[in-house]
């Protein structure tokens, strides 16, 4: 790591005021387990002259329920998420996707402010300085994205804007399925938007001295079915190549309300409208849910090498909907 | 977990006799290590001590026109930068093709220059300042492309071809013409592997110091500290005895921290140490293992296999060829013992193995957990496969029938054919095959074992031979072992030129010691290793510990204690066999009448105050005796037998692969550690799993950069990915399976990776029916495979 300056913040409005003051030349840190990376790893145009730790900002950290909205503080480690009774209960979705979450050490350190923040994997944009080769993609200001012409296998098959690596967080996905909103504060006050929102073409949807404070939750009906599938390598450690968060409402085996989003597939979280709009009305059994695997993929145009993410994806959104009708947890 | 121990007679017999060996006794290092207190070369520092920093190549093949390193020199904090233009002044020797410095660069992140300044951070920054010019030349990755690139290294080959110590290499024995002739079915089979890494945990690391003309360097290497110090002494141009190598606690090597990469490293911060006059600490990280360090040797490569048998499944003749891309340069030993594989794993009457060696753009290929046997399984495994399936034999019958054994001749590479003494890879997979079920669980080729859903289960088996102990070495590698007494409290220390690198060398030689001695292991240290005024020898690599340092120690305390009876017993004038030794006691006595004893320090006085013990092991071909066979008067010799079964869940609607069982079985002689011994063996066979499954260098193949650089993006198997309720291991202990040794035991550790991978990957055939002739077997090739997907073909083979 290079040299840079260090403030521990103690309220919001001096990280903010901080942020303003070095104009795009500082970053927050949290958990710092993946800030630390990228700036080993040194690949940021320009190295950030100040980091920021939020840390030291009291009253970041708390999961409470206020008027039917989950709220969590944006500096509320992982691991905290995951194993909260309260969420258990009642959003496990979230729950699923927090223990999903890297390893314990990384759920311990970050927080849900951060994984929401963190950058994209695309290898191409990590590619380390202390390796040699330094790729200055568009990402970075460049004018071309290396993956679309290079090995893409863990890249988006719904294109982007340019560039197309996926989101990388979990949590982003759970939350867009539980029609969760973000909450920020910047120079110019707050704002409340769904976190789907938060991502944009090559960028993070947030101004420069923008830092996210809250998650709130709405609470998901009581019968509501919620159920978190991740597909990775490994089953111990691994983004996701695919996850798929559903939220399914039954009456009598007719899908009352659904909401599905996809992750590891394209630049944002994906909610499946169509698919939900064709389920929506209708019996749920492996007939439906097979074709809402086939409606899933149907707009699908995969990159040289990531076509095999779209039977994944099939599939997975397929099983999803019976394990959510039957009621069956991740197996 | 479950772990067999199945002994014989013998066995038990032996067990009984020993009171330290074969007891499960944790590693000596264990506490050290869980505590954080062991010291790995990162926490040595050195008074005034500077940090260095490697800049490195962004072109994977190009010519350094112009190099100006002025502004980092002037960037306040900065000590010395050092270029291909710093060797020549600083007088260090180099002969290509192991450069250190110089006007080129092989492949991405080779060096091009490194800075020293007063912290990391400082050094880092400096290195942005260096400016760089290149001239890009051709680069190339596969072995194909190589054969008909430009020479890589003009100055020493017009062609491709490593030169090394071995070029393009033949072998034949026999005539695979008539073996052809006579066999009723021939199949050809081509298969594929890629790049793999090493991936231990600690990076290369390396701390200089020149106090005048001495040059002190704390690193890890897998090389014993002495080869080290000569090896630093020829490349410095300065005597042997002037070069200080302390070898500190290595975290994992698995073969990559062998000479090149920690020498590199080293030689580096002593390059900056000279020139800035003050020590100088560098350490690598993650991304920089995957372009200072090695892969496995062979790199990407190609193989074609035809092999041939007759109606009645006996193997009549294989004729094998492997090209291999091995970096910017190799010794390539693993890719002749691909031959070695072939030749000594099935009885194959006739026999021809070619292998083609190219210089590629990568970095250098070595040994990885064990050079050769690893990557010829697999296509030789697949290509005996394909003739049991097309005779319509069980694989177990196959192996049965054609599997090498006690008695039968191994052909050697660079060594003489010896006479297998122990060990029978039939004999083996039957009991294995009871063990694991399989007679039950054998649907037939291509048959899952059972379907439910989406889900086909298959199960798998391989068989690997492997050297057991050590590969014959040359004789400046001879071991040596040397223990101490101290005679005021009869503790004991030993010495040699090696060190653990987690395979538990430090633990089973001091069990050795103490059960010669009769003392308990826990009055017992392996000094660290430091070259200056210590033997030569003892380097950890191929198995051998168990064979030569352990002989080494068998020696050296049986003469230290046969010094101490023999001048007891004439002090106290009785038949040395009467006395014991009581080093705890610190005393020598009379058996049944303690009251007649020696002081341990009075034996010291005789001994001119010091109580020492020399042994060394005889190199495997000047042996004793026993080392004939007294009725073929043929030379004798061991190899490890190796079999791995193999039970997978495949997918196939999502391609993935669950593994549901594995088992391992070796016939290891007898046990020493039955800890370290189930240790191994489950970390070896899970690091062969990790690379069938996952594993692998994903190359972007317009730069040659690596992409998947780091522990993130490279996926090894965690305690997580294969649980120990899914793994059993087998020992078949019999101190007959290995007769060449003191103990009767052998090495077990590199043979069992290769069988397991092989083993996976025919389960998945059978679970799933297609052919999958590479590895990793990740989602994208079984969707590919199942005409699910299309996948192209990548360079980097993943
Ligand atoms: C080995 C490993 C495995 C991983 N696996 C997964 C995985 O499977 N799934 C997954 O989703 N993630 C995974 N991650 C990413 C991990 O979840 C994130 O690193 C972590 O959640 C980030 O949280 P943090 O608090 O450490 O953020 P930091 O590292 O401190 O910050 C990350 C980024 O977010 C910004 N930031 C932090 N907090 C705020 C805020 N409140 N407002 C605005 N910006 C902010 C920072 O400036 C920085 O750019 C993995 C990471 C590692 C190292």
């Amino acid at each position: 790591m290079k040299r840079f300056e260090h403030f521990n913040a103690k309220t919001i409005d001096e990280a903010i005021l901080l942020l303003e003051k070095y104009d795009g030349e500082a970053k927050v840190i949290a958990g710092g387990t993946d800030l630390i990376r990228v700036l080993k790893d040194d690949i940021l145009p320009k190295y950030p002259k100040a980091i920021i730790n939020l840390k030291t900002i009291a009253n970041l950290e708390y999961i409470k329920e206020e008027n039917g909205v989950l709220k969590i503080g944006s500096l509320t480690r992982l691991s905290d998420v995951a194993s909260s009774s309260l969420i258990k209960t009642k959003y496990n979705l979230l729950s699923e996707a927090c223990r999903s979450v890297g390893t314990p050490q990384i759920r311990n350190m970050g927080t849900i402010g951060g994984n929401l923040c963190q950058d994209v994997q695309c290898w191409y944009y990590r590619a380390s300085k202390s390796l040699g080769k330094v790729f200055h993609c568009l990402r970075k200001g460049g004018n071309v994205c290396y993956a679309v012409s290079g090995d893409n296998r863990f890249h988006s098959i719904f294109g982007g804007k340019g560039c197309v690596a996926v989101c990388p967080s979990d949590v982003a996905i759970a939350l867009t399925a539980l029609d969760a909103l973000v909450k920020t504060k910047g120079p110019l006050g707050e704002r409340v938007f769904p976190v789907s929102e938060l991502y944009k073409d090559a960028a993070l949807n947030l101004g420069r001295s923008e830092i996210v404070t809250e998650i709130q939750v709405p609470e998901p009906p009581p019968e509501a079915r919620q159920i978190w599938i991740k597909f990775r390598l490994r089953n111990s450690l691994d983004f996701a190549i695919v996850s798929v968060a559903v939220m399914l409402t039954l009456e009598e085996g007719v899908c009352k309300d659904v909401r599905i989003a996809l992750g590891g597939v394209a630049p944002t979280p994906k909610r499946l409208k169509e698919v939900e709009d064709f389920l929506k009305g209708n019996y749920i059994n492996s007939e439906t849910a097979e074709k809402a695997g086939k409606m899933a993929v149907a707009k699908a145009f995969p990159l040289s090498h990531n076509a095999y993410k779209i039977p994944i994806t099939e599939s997975l959104v397929k099983r999803v909907i019976l394990m959510a009708k039957d009621h069956r947890t991740l197996t | 977990m479950s772990f067999k121990i199945i002994k014989s007679e013998k066995a038990e017999q032996k067990y009984k006799e020993w009171k330290v060996l074969g007891k499960p006794i944790p590693c000596v290092n264990s506490y050290l290590k869980v505590t954080g207190k062991a010291a790995f070369t990162d926490d040595i520092i050195r008074p005034n001590m500077l940090y260095g920093k490697i800049l490195r190549s962004p072109f994977a093949h190009a010519k350094i026109v112009k190099i100006d390193a002025s502004e980092a020199e002037a960037l306040p904090g900065v000590s010395s930068v050092i270029t291909y233009k710093d060797v020549e002044t600083m007088g260090v020797s180099q002969k290509p093709p192991a450069y250190i410095l110089t006007d080129r660069v092989f492949y991405v992140g080779d060096v091009v220059a490194a800075v020293a300044a007063e912290d990391e951070a400082i050094a880092e920054e400096a290195l942005d300042l260096i400016k760089v010019e290149y001239e890009p030349l051709p680069f190339w990755l596969t072995p194909e492309e190589a054969s008909s690139a430009q020479p890589m290294h003009p100055e020493v080959t017009k062609d491709n071809i490593v030169v090394g110590m071995w070029p393009p290499y033949y072998r034949s024995v026999g005539d695979i013409k008539e073996g052809f002739k006579g066999s009723d079915i021939i199949v050809d089979v081509e298969f594929r592997k890629p790049n793999i890494k090493h991936m231990f945990l600690e990076n290369f690391t390396a701390v200089a110091e020149w106090r005048g003309d001495e040059l002190h360097v704390w690193s890890h290497p897998q090389v014993g500290a002495v080869s080290f110090a000569m090896m630093l002494a020829s490349i410095f141009n300065v005597p042997t005895n002037k070069v200080h190598v302390y070898q500190c606690f290595i975290g994992g090597g698995f073969g990559g921290k062998m000479g090149d990469a920690p020498l590199r490293v080293a030689a580096l911060a002593a390059m900056l140490a000279k020139k800035s006059g003050r020590p100088v600490k560098i350490r690598t990280n993650i991304r920089e293992h995957f372009v200072e360090g090695a892969v496995l040797d062979p790199g990407i490569s190609t193989f074609k296999y035809k092999i041939g048998a007759d109606k009645l499944g006996n193997l009549k003749a294989i004729d094998a060829t492997v090209w291999a891309g091995q970096g910017e340069r190799s010794i390539n030993l693993g890719i002749v013992y691909c031959g070695d594989t072939i030749f000594n794993t099935y009885r194959i009457p006739n026999r021809s193995f070619k292998a083609y060696p190219y210089y590629t753009n990568t970095p250098m290929s070595q040994a990885l957990r064990a050079y050769g046997s690893q990557a010829g399984v697999p296509p030789l495994e697949e290509a005996v496969n394909e003739i049991a399936e097309k005779l319509g034999m069980d694989p177990v019958d196959f192996i049965i029938k054609n599997g090498l054994r006690d008695g039968d001749i191994v052909t050697q590479y660079l060594h003489n054919d010896f006479q297998l003494a122990g060990g029978s890879l039939p004999e083996l997979v039957q009991k294995a095959a009871e063990i694991f079920n399989w007679k039950e669980k054998w649907k037939g080729w291509s048959v899952p074992t059972e379907i439910s859903g989406s889900k086909r289960r298959g199960i798998g088996l391989a068989v690997a031979t492997h050297t057991a102990w050590g590969v014959p070495q040359p004789d400046r590698v001879k071991d040596t072992v040397i223990i101490k007494v101290n005679v005021n409290d009869g503790t004991v220390e030993w010495v040699t030129d090696g060190r653990d690198i987690g395979s538990g060398f430090d633990t089973v030689v001091s069990q050795v010691i103490a059960e010669v001695l009769g003392i308990d292991i826990k009055d017992i240290i392996h000094a660290p290793p430091q070259s200056v005024g210590q033997p030569i020898g003892g380097w950890t690599f191929a198995s051998k510990a168990l064979q030569s340092t352990v002989f080494a120690a068998y020696n050296a305390a049986n003469n230290l204690k046969r010094n101490i009876i023999t001048a007891a017993a004439s002090i106290l004038n009785v038949d040395p066999n009467r006395l014991v030794l009581d080093l705890k006691g610190t005393r020598i006595y009379v058996a049944g009448d303690p009251t007649r004893y020696v002081k341990l320090s009075k034996i010291g006085e005789i001994y001119g105050g010091i109580l020492i013990g020399i042994g060394s092991c005889p190199s495997h071909y000047e042996g004793p005796e026993s080392y004939m066979d007294p009725v073929t008067g043929r030379r004798l010799g061991m190899k490890g037998m190796f079999c791995s079964f193999a039970e997978v869940e495949v997918d196939i609607e999502t391609g993935k692969i669950d593994v549901i069982k594995l088992m391992v079985a070796t016939q290891p002689g007898m046990i020493l550690n039955p800890l370290m011994v189930y240790g191994q063996l489950i970390g070896s066979a899970v690091h062969g799993m990790g690379c069938m499954l996952w594993e692998g260098i994903i190359y972007d193949e317009k730069t040659g950069t690596p992409l998947n650089a780091s522990f993130i993006e490279y996926p090894i198997p965690t305690a997580l990915d294969v649980t120990e309720d899914q793994f059993v291991c087998v020992t078949i202990v019999d101190p007959d399976d290995a007769k060449l040794t003191p103990y009767r035991a052998k090495g077990i550790a590199e043979g069992i990776f290769a069988a397991m991978w092989h083993s996976i990957h025919m389960a998945v055939y059978n679970a799933i029916g297609r052919k999958i002739r590479e590895f990793p077997l990740r989602p994208e090739k079984i969707l590919r495979a199942l005409g699910k997907a299309p996948f192209p073909q990548t360079k980097g083979v993943v």
